[in-house]
């Protein structure tokens, strides 16, 4: 028996990706015959880490196919073809409301993506939500299929290697530094993040610095708009580091003070957990995901008032007793996100699934 | 370790915040105006930039394909789908040679990136090589100068 993954694009560094990889390492340690075939394979992957969609061999009844949905593709229209047992791994689509001022293309994707959900929904044996919302979304998709909730697999032994020393040295000037991790995107909502340590900045703490890390590929408008922002606000120390190496981005965390979120749209938000693993206190918008992720842990926001926010941002770095009391929460929720909870989690559910009577699919409506 | 109520906190510094005085802000996201693809192209520089070049290099690398697959949404998706099916034996061919001739280009762009690095660090060495020697003929001419004086 084959259990063949399979995604749109599998790119260098995204959650999605990571996961099909981890998963593709877990499955081949559970004895299944594995790979992962996408129509895009980003060229700074490893060579023979995954195949293209034209190499993949033709599936039988006996076989599995895991399908990581997260944006419009073609192959949200062609998994009728595939003849064998299908499970579908939902990461969730970024609402294309967000996207359509800044790429016309984006916008179009996450759009199809949306319909690619409602056409799928009478085509998978079973689905796995990496999130109690995302869950949520495919039962108002009308999914009928039997849907568990399984947390991204991480391999956090990646997170011990060593940081970037001259980044390490450069960030730990008694400053304080605010750090989010992630695509420059609008769903993001990095103006949001602007907007409080502007107000941190000029009324708390001078000697602050904002560090917002991640890709901004394909959304140069919406980063040029944010830098005009920065400018228009008078606020300075704002980073954008641009494409940094992952031993960069250890560093960053390392060096953090405080994790500011204000996303509006996350399936599962990985850099929440990568926060709790660097013992960095979270402050986050509660949102979509982010809740769930959280699990009670972190500060939650229940709204984006930026002087609010600064003053929680200044209680969490001077006072240390509920620093301690957050970050032990946290440490705490990180645990359930631990490589071996999740991959037992995932063995259990995925030998669960094989375990089920061989149906046939209910025919697509 | 004693625990917190985090709601109490909040509810404290929501407190605490209502007593400060108001914060004005000088401007909203919202009035700062988007550029339009072109404009913000025609604002970039035509200086060498490495770490532009190495993002642009990355970003071919992953988006290299151009898929024969588009999404139609709007008016008249239905006769666009029925044209794409009809132009398909065009299309997806002529979409696939694209594909293979970027993927070239962003191989060899990556190459070239790797040269230049390369080079750069080559150069960087020889600077440091030629400023070393700069300094010991500088010392030797000294010594030279001061045994001619001694003589």
């Amino acid at each position: 028996m084959r259990v063949v993954q399979l995604v749109s694009t599998l790119s260098f560094g995204d959650a999605v990706s990571n996961d099909a990889i981890a998963l593709k390492k877990l499955l081949a340690q559970m004895g299944f015959t594995t790979g992962i075939y996408a129509e895009i394979i980003d060229r700074r992957l490893p060579r023979g880490i995954a195949q293209l969609l034209p190499e993949m061999p033709e599936l039988s009844r006996g076989d599995v196919l895991i399908y990581h949905l997260s944006i419009g593709s073609e192959l949200n229209y062609k998994m009728d073809q595939f003849h064998c047992r299908k499970m579908m791994i939902f990461h969730n689509v970024t609402p294309p409301a967000f996207l359509a001022p800044y790429s016309r293309i984006s916008e179009e994707l996450c759009l199809q993506g949306l319909a690619g959900v409602l056409n799928l929904n009478r085509t998978f044996d079973e689905c796995l939500a990496v999130s109690e919302f995302n869950r949520q979304n495919l039962l108002t998709a009308g999914y009928t299929c039997p849907i568990e909730v399984r947390p991204i697999l991480i391999p956090f032994e990646d997170y011990d290697r060593e940081p970037d020393a001259a980044t390490v040295e450069k960030y730990s000037d008694g400053w304080t530094n605010i750090l989010f991790v992630g695509r420059v995107a609008p769903n993001k909502k990095h103006e949001d993040i602007i907007r409080a340590f502007a107000c941190y900045k000029k009324t708390v703490n001078p000697k602050s610095r904002l560090i917002l890390a991640g890709s901004s590929g394909g959304m140069e408008l919406y980063k040029k708009r944010l830098e005009d922002y920065i400018a228009a606000l008078g606020v300075e120390d704002v980073v954008f580091p641009g494409h940094i190496t992952f031993e960069q981005i250890l560093a960053f965390y390392r060096t953090a003070h405080v994790f500011l979120c204000m996303s509006e749209h996350e399936g599962f938000c990985v850099p929440l957990v990568e926060a709790m693993y660097f013992n960095v206190p979270i402050v986050a918008y509660a949102s979509c995901a982010v809740p769930d992720t959280l699990g009670g842990s972190g500060i939650l926001l229940q709204d984006k008032d930026p002087v609010f926010t600064a003053a929680v941002i200044d209680r969490l770095v001077t006072d240390e007793a509920l620093r301690a009391s957050v970050l032990e929460k946290q440490r705490r929720r990180l645990a359930d996100f631990s490589y071996e909870k999740v991959s037992s989690l995932f063995q259990k559910q995925f030998t669960a699934f094989l375990k089920k009577e061989n149906k046939p699919a209910a025919p697509h409506q | 370790m004693e625990s917190i109520n985090i709601d109490n906190v909040m509810e404290e510094i929501r407190r605490e915040v209502q007593k400060k005085p108001a914060y004005k802000e000088p401007v909203t996201f919202e009035e700062i105006p988007l550029l339009s693809q072109a404009e913000n192209a025609a604002m970039m520089g035509e200086k060498y930039d490495g770490a532009l070049l190495r993002r642009n290099v990355d970003d071919m690398g992953a988006h290299y394909a151009v898929p024969y697959y588009r999404p139609l949404t709007g008016k008249g998706a239905f006769f666009k789908r029925v044209l794409r099916r009809l132009l398909c034996f065009l299309l997806r061919p002529a979409m696939e040679e694209i594909t293979s001739f970027q993927s070239l280009t962003a191989v060899s762009l990556n190459d070239i990136f790797n040269y230049i690095r390369d080079q750069e660090a080559e150069n960087q060495r020889k600077t440091r090589k030629i400023e070393a020697l700069e300094a010991q003929i500088a010392a030797l001419e000294a010594e030279a100068k001061q045994r001619e004086g001694q003589a």
